[in-house]
């Protein structure tokens, strides 16, 4: 089975209707900030994987975390050996929905996106609030959240406690096109 | 006397110098270059997505931050910033590699295009739909 159809049927519980109607992007643009008085520390990847259905407001990504980029190799290397673990824990998704959204209004609306965000194996419910830009046929969502990293039970030691937020704040920006289009 | 105390102070700050720019060198350190890495494979993109599953996915994990090189058709280019990727295709649209390139090569994948025969190199970071690379630099085999 090809890996498209598996991330749809993941995201999905799917009838081909939907699949028709599927918006992709290969690019999506997350990005993490850790601020502490210590030391501040940024990674964005921009690599994600993300499908949307407007006609169903169902939401999938998948992030690839070894595809984090950091400004010194040093957190990189921490970032992916020490705390995520990324051998053991490679990808990290979300599957949700948009709340009270209108596939058919142009322009842009805020709203409610509810789901499960999956790091490290630990999946824990999740909200934020995003923005939905449909402009020529074209979708843009874009939005914010926190993750708490004990929520995830990633294990930071005591030494470096100081330099790692409690509360890591995250970016999106997912620009979409019609996944036939990629065809 | 006096000659050995101070032999022993220039040994000390030459050991204590290295010792500093050791770890300034460890703290800051950018990543790698990937002209200079090893190249562990070299493949085309029709032969890294034959039979693709997830056997053969778990194949490619000891490539996992290896430099690798992939000769593919080039299907888009897109640009964030000063930073551009080439997304190369083999015979099945669905799946892609990605390559995020090095920013010193925004000049040579200006001259590309689309359709072009291109080999990269670039660190292997896994697979999603498509394989990932990043660090990516344009090998001169471009239009062989």
């Amino acid at each position: 089975m090809n890996k498209l159809l598996l991330l749809l049927v993941s995201v999905y519980s799917i009838s081909f209707a939907h699949a028709q109607d599927g918006y992709i992007t290969r690019q999506g643009e997350v990005t993490f900030f850790s601020y502490t008085s210590v030391e501040n520390i940024q990674a964005t990847n921009n690599q994600v994987l993300s499908l949307f259905y407007p006609s169903s407001s169902r939401i999938g990504v998948q992030i690839l975390m070894r595809a984090f980029t950091f400004k010194k190799s040093l957190m990189y290397e921490h970032f992916n050996e020490s705390y995520i673990e990324s051998d053991l824990y490679p990808k990290a998704t979300f599957e949700g929905d948009i709340i009270g959204f209108d596939a058919n209004q142009e322009g842009s609306q805020t709203r409610i996106i509810k789901g499960t965000f999956t790091l490290r194996d630990i999946t824990k419910p999740i909200e934020m609030k995003a923005t939905i830009i449909k402009t020529n046929g074209a979708y843009t969502i874009s939005g914010e959240l926190e993750v708490l990293i004990k929520d995830y039970e990633i294990k930071v030691p005591p030494i470096l406690s100081p330099n790692i937020a409690k509360n890591i704040q995250v970016s999106f920006k997912f620009q979409y096109v019609p996944n036939d289009d990629q065809k | 006397m006096k000659t050995n105390s101070s032999i022993k102070i220039s040994i000390f700050s030459i050991i204590g110098l290295a010792c500093v720019l050791g770890i300034y060198y460890i703290f800051n350190h950018k990543g790698v270059d990937t002209r200079k890495a090893k190249t562990e494979i070299s493949i085309t993109t029709n032969e890294l997505f034959k039979d693709f599953d997830e056997d053969k996915e778990a194949s490619f994990n000891q490539y996992i931050e290896k430099a690798i090189e992939i000769k593919g058709i080039l299907y888009q280019v897109t640009q964030k910033g000063d930073t551009y990727s080439l997304l190369l295709r083999g015979n099945n649209i669905d799946t892609l590699v990605l390559c995020e390139m090095q920013k010193d090569q925004a000049s040579i994948v200006k001259t590309l295009t689309i359709g072009d025969a291109v080999k990269v190199k670039g660190i292997l970071k896994g697979f999603l739909m498509d394989a990932i690379l990043l660090n990516c630099i344009v090998l001169e085999e471009v239009n062989e």
